[in-house]
């Protein structure tokens, strides 16, 4: 296939470039924001770890430390991580559909801006006289009412997480009305690679569960300004319903996405078709249907909520989420496993979420939750599962992505001091505070007694968590580098197996010149499969030459 | 111990021990088909990109996959189950848990409140509370089951008692209750503190916790008592 002209050379103007409708534009848009607001939100988290690596207060006094983390589980959570997968997924759900563009688009352009005005808004909290928010990113009732936290940093939170979830919304309604409508010829929907399927079980539950906050953020923001909403009886009970109903689905719509992007990586770099792909997508629509009964195992102390059933559900998220893992591994098996970075990450992906979803089993247990709920515990194992699992997944997906967006190669030898810095500084950082909150340290807050002993503990966390911001910014150089002397990528740097990397690197204006037939899930590789096969029955007409290393598949894939 | 109180430590721990040793295992056996499949099967050199023989699923075997996980779920529940129906839970954990406390059980009346605690005990008049200077003590009996009744005067806060493996939250306008059993006399500094974010000194809301021999808590009743 000939690489498709270039429509302009011209570089983008500031206004072209945040009024454009090409999905990539948007997607492009939405993925750095939330990037900027991640690296913001790593800033927080450090300052936190700073005052925690010693007992006593050193340099933050509590209402600084109670902002903090407020915005740092706010900003990571609802600003970083909804965002960033949408983002990915408006970039590249209608390349790997061989759709020309999105459904929606300018729906998608007033969310990407609702989402970027909602952001600013809870951050602009920290210049209001009174400082930001501060109740923990979950707000809970009574305490986010006027009386208990007037205010104006927390009106701004309320306004600013309801503007930038309405956009997350519209980004989605897109990209779901886009699968629906807009698959190339030929795709049905069983052909559709897996990073859609997994995009398509997340917007379910974004379709179910986002409407839900916008509501309560609405009854909250009355709740402080106009009238009395939760506080005539079970008010705060039923403010935490609402809450973790949107929030619970919200934890599963921030990695799913990865779980596609990673099992697609591993497909790729394993040089075969993903393994049980029909059955992983069944999973992941009953995982996505599980996702809607479960949210009270946050509200296991409550005595509010039936514990047996919500114990029941909770735990059965391991059977969808066992039969994932059972794919990556039939994928690698018998493979032909390529360690570049996106693989490198993949893996990182596979045995740290594993972590997080383990003592996700454990924490789904009402009699061992008693003890491990809102102490260090939970820190640990959200942690691995957005740590672990969306930011490991989402640097295999940077790294796979990456030249296909740009045109140019990221350093692998970067890539792979990141990866090795990112792993270990996961472990170092999060591993010990397993061992902190059994010992009894509550999460939120400032200080803990020096009696505790907790010190070498958190301070093995901290320089961890130093750890990860070298990671982070060995990928800024990375990017920079590959700015100004990457590599030319051509269109199918990896020897991917899916239609985005069927046209030139960056994608033109409407993504394809031509597409090839589709006729699995992997389309790519059929072309691959036929050449070799066509190949190897010419070598033995011919008298037989190697043909178990055909040079096919490093050329560019045909028509 | 006395008849039909369970040690809710010691059923933590049974429980625990299973979900640790079951997490542990598989996490043990996944990184390590992990790095074997990676040695096992990497490419002879970065440069072959020839795709790899092999299906592409096995559908009979993934079910019977997901019905093995199914059966380690199945066994999980139970036993989280059978242990919520334990003597031990079933004294300390009321509410929707259909636990009951035991009618001869120690009252003692929390009230939390902004940054404090304040434990009253209808039955011998006494009235206990922090100071700027100390944090309230929680006195106990030895081995006998106490009821906390406990509600909040402004937002919502927890106690957890970690040496007990247990908590519970404290509303506004709702009471809820939980029913310690120590077996054991001794003394724990802040062994019992706020576990749910209520605002600025969150983190100093502690209690210490104090468990008297039967005797020693008589005299100790008799004496701060009316």
């Amino acid at each position: 296939m000939s690489a498709a002209p270039s429509v302009s050379l011209r570089r983008p103007t500031l206004v072209e470039l945040l009024s454009a409708t090409d999905h990539k534009r948007i997607g492009l848009a939405t993925t750095v924001t939330a990037l900027g607001f991640f690296f913001a939100g790593g800033v927080l988290a450090l300052l936190m770890r700073t005052e925690l690596a010693h007992s006593g207060m050193q340099f933050l006094d509590h209402d600084a430390y109670n902002q903090l983390f407020t915005m740092h589980g706010t900003t990571m959570i609802l600003l970083f991580a909804p965002p960033v997968v949408m983002g990915v997924a408006t970039y590249f759900v209608p390349l790997q559909l061989g759709a020309a563009e999105i459904v929606w688009p300018r729906l998608a352009l007033l969310g990407y801006w609702l989402y970027l005005g909602g952001a600013l808004t809870v951050w602009s909290g920290f210049l209001t006289e009174g400082g930001a928010a501060r109740w923990a990113w979950f707000a809970f009732l009574p305490l986010s009412d006027s009386a208990s936290s007037p205010g104006t940093g927390g009106d701004l939170w309320v306004l600013g997480v309801a503007l930038s979830q309405l956009g997350v919304l519209l980004l989605g309604c897109s990209v779901m009305a886009t699968i629906v409508r807009r698959r190339a010829p030929g795709m049905t929907l069983l052909r559709m690679p897996l990073f859609c399927w997994s995009m398509v079980a997340t917007l379910l539950m974004v379709l179910v569960a986002w409407p839900v906050v916008l509501a309560t953020m609405a009854l909250l923001f009355i709740d402080r300004n106009v009238t009395d909403v939760f506080t005539v009886g079970g008010g705060s009970i039923t403010y935490q319903n609402l809450f973790w109903f949107f929030a619970h689905p919200l934890v599963y719509v921030i990695f799913f996405p990865l779980v596609g992007a990673v099992g697609e990586v591993i497909a790729t770099f394993s040089r075969r078709r993903f393994f049980g792909y029909r059955v992983t997508v069944l999973s992941l629509l009953l995982f996505a249907a599980l996702s809607t009964s479960v949210w009270a195992h946050h509200m296991f102390t409550t005595q509010g909520v039936n514990n047996r059933f919500f114990s029941l559900t909770s735990t059965m998220i391991a059977i969808p989420a066992g039969i994932e893992y059972f794919a990556f591994l039939g994928t690698m098996w018998r493979g032909r496993i390529v360690l570049r970075t996106p693989m490198l990450f993949a893996l990182g992906f596979v045995l740290l979420f594993l972590i997080g979803g383990l003592s996700g089993v454990f924490v789904a247990s009402p009699p061992l939750d008693y003890h491990a709920h809102d102490s260090y515990v939970v820190v640990a194992h959200f942690h691995y599962t957005l740590f672990g699992g969306t930011v490991f997944g989402l640097f295999a997906a940077i790294f796979h992505w990456f030249p296909k967006v740009t045109g140019r190669r990221l350093s692998e030898a970067l890539g792979i001091w990141q990866c090795a810095l990112m792993f270990v500084g996961a472990l170092l950082t999060f591993v010990p505070m397993f061992v902190l909150g059994f010992d009894g340290m509550p999460r939120q807050v400032a200080d803990y007694p020096a009696f505790r002993d907790w010190d070498g503990l958190n301070l093995l966390s901290t320089i961890g968590a130093y750890m990860l911001l070298v990671a982070f910014l060995l990928f800024v150089v990375n990017v920079l580098r590959s700015r100004r002397i990457g590599e030319p990528a051509g269109p199918d740097p990896w020897g991917g197996q899916t239609l985005e990397w069927a046209t030139a690197s960056p994608p033109p204006r409407h993504n394809f010149d031509r597409l090839p037939p589709v006729r699995s899930y992997a389309p790519l590789l059929d072309l691959r499969e036929e050449r070799s096969r066509a190949e190897r029955e010419l070598g033995e007409a011919a008298g037989g030459a190697d043909a178990r290393r055909a040079p096919a598949a490093r050329e560019e894939p045909a028509p | 111990m006395s008849d039909g109180v369970g040690d809710i430590r010691r059923e933590f721990t049974d429980l625990f021990d299973v979900y640790w040793a079951i997490g542990v295992a598989i996490w043990l056996l996944i990184a390590v088909l992990v790095v074997v499949f990676v040695v096992r099967y990497r490419a002879r050199g970065d440069d072959d990109a020839a795709p790899a023989p092999g299906r592409s699923g096995n559908t009979p075997l993934e079910l019977t996959y997901a019905g093995i996980v199914a059966c380690i779920v199945a066994v999980l529940v139970w036993l989280t189950f059978s242990t919520m129906d334990d003597p031990g839970y079933r004294v300390t954990a009321q509410g929707l848990d259909r636990g009951e406390p035991p009618a001869d059980a120690e009252l003692v009346d929390v009230t939390g409140a902004r940054w404090n605690w304040r434990f009253d005990y209808p039955r011998h008049g006494i009235s206990e509370i922090g100071t700027d200077l100390r944090v309230p003590t929680l006195t106990l009996p030895e081995d006998r089951p106490v009821t906390l009744r406990m509600t909040s005067l402004d937002v919502i806060h927890a106690i957890w008692i970690p040496e007990r493996r247990f908590k519970q939250d404290v509303f506004p306008g709702r009471t809820t209750t939980m029913t310690v059993v120590f077996p054991d006399q001794g003394f724990w500094r802040s062994g019992g503190q706020c576990n749910q974010f209520c605002g600025l000194r969150h983190a100093e809301m502690d209690f210490d916790i104090r468990v008297l021999s039967q005797a020693d808590y008589d005299a100790w009743t008799r004496e701060r008592g009316r």
